[in-house]
């Protein structure tokens, strides 16, 4: 037997490569070149080669970003990045892709660092919104399906009105509006505090070109108001939660 | 599970120089390609294997025997360590094997559909790969000519994630 090894396991051998090995095998042959350039790939890729990173803390300095990743063991790890993050606000990061904010609440952007590819996305407004509305975001990797999913939350600072929650599907490319949520009212909102992130009992600061983190047992200051979105065997769920924020935040200076 | 069956049924494989194999049946079924044949009952007393050599096909039923006498993952839950243990050092022993018969073996549990044996000569493949230029892994998985990149496209890959060279 001397036959070309079939493509479909050669795809099955590639899958098995460290991400840093299969990219110095783009040039092995056009197929495997087309292949790692798919958007398939760049999506399970970094779903699959990550360490998880609870945190992305950035800088800039001269005009240059920088970016660390902290892991559950609080290991700081730079990531080699030659984005100029200056604009760029990460926030949140899931399986080797981190999400920016771009422009204030204009774009959204999605980072893989182990290919160096990203992927903009524009961020939906709704004529019928109300004007001084806040919006946060959230972003994760759906287990079931590897598809990186943003979700989208628009509500009103000071008076009651509607939600608005739209989610991202990378997958499909488009956003879809979550219909029933559009009708409950909300009174109070509490803010995060800027420069501060927090992760389960531990607060972050982030400061100027330095960083400094502090513990704290107790959490009783706050209680924000969360709305989570879960994914659950392909149903999106979502409900308002009173627990301290389970997934990463970070701010840049 | 019982490995003792001598009255059980009986499966003679062919291989391409003409040499047969006698093999329980229950290990045939660890090819789906043999187990469906033998589902729709167009399984001979005799099933030719017009494009595996021998060598291989010994090193396949040494295989397919190995695991269908381990008891199954999905048989139950809490399946002694040991055997698990014993599967994995017979996998690692079984894949010391030169390149050109790792690949023959590849492509014949790919022709017999033997999901498990697929995925370890995938990860032995995979494991030799690492670290070896374009060059010697075109050569390992005889990449056609036709598929072959131009200098130029091939030099302007390299450019793109030269990062990842260094």
């Amino acid at each position: 037997m001397s036959d070309n090894i079939p493509l479909d396991v050669q795809l099955d051998i590639m899958n098995r490569l460290p991400v840093k090995t299969i990219l110095q095998l783009r040039s092995v042959s056009k197929i495997w070149k087309a292949n790692i350039d798919s958007h398939a790939f760049i999506k399970a890729c970094g779903a699959k080669d990550s360490a998880d990173c609870l945190f992305c803390l950035t800088f800039d300095q001269v005009y240059k970003g920088f970016m660390c990743s902290v892991d559950s063991k609080l290991t700081i790890t730079p990531v080699d990045t030659h984005m100029n993050l200056a604009a760029m606000m990460p926030v949140g990061s899931c399986s080797g892709i981190t999400f920016f904010l771009y422009g204030g609440n204009v774009m959204a952007v999605l980072w893989n660092p182990s290919l160096r590819k990203s992927v903009c996305i524009f961020i939906p407004y709704y004529t019928n919104q109300i004007e001084c509305s806040k919006i946060c975001f959230g972003f994760g990797v759906r287990p079931d399906t590897l598809d990186p999913t943003i979700v989208n939350v628009s509500y009103p600072v000071f008076h009651s009105g509607y939600w608005y929650v739209s989610v991202f599907s990378l997958n499909a490319l488009s956003w879809k509006r979550l219909e029933i949520f559009s009708c409950h009212p909300i009174s109070r909102h509490r803010d995060t505090i800027p420069f501060e992130s927090r992760y389960a009992n531990a607060i972050f600061f982030v400061r100027l070109r330095e960083l400094y983190y502090h513990f704290r047992d107790d959490h009783d200051f706050s209680h924000p108001l969360v709305l989570r979105v879960a994914f659950r065997g392909g149903r999106c769920i979502h409900n308002k939660i009173f627990k301290p924020i389970r997934h990463p935040y970070s701010y840049g200076e | 599970m019982s490995t003792s069956s001598s009255s059980s049924k009986k499966i003679v494989l062919k291989s391409a120089d003409n040499e047969t194999f006698e093999i329980d049946e229950i290990v045939a079924l660890e090819s789906q390609a043999i187990k469906n044949m033998i589902e729709d009952e167009c399984a001979d007393n005799v099933i030719p294997l017009g494009n595996i050599d021998s060598k291989t096909l010994s090193k396949i039923i040494e295989y397919c025997k190995k695991h269908a006498e381990s008891p199954k993952k999905d048989d139950n839950a809490d399946i002694d360590e040991k055997a698990v243990e014993d599967l994995k050092s017979f996998d690692a022993e079984f894949a010391k094997v030169d390149m050109p018969l790792i690949q023959d073996i590849l492509m014949a549990a790919n022709f017999l559909n033997i999901d498990n044996l697929i995925g370890l000569m995938c990860r032995t493949i995979a494991d030799r790969i690492k670290g070896k230029t374009p060059e010697e892994i075109r050569k390992i998985l005889n990449i056609n000519k036709n598929d072959l990149l131009s200098p130029e496209q091939e030099a302007k890959a390299r450019e793109e994630n030269s990062w990842a060279f260094d």
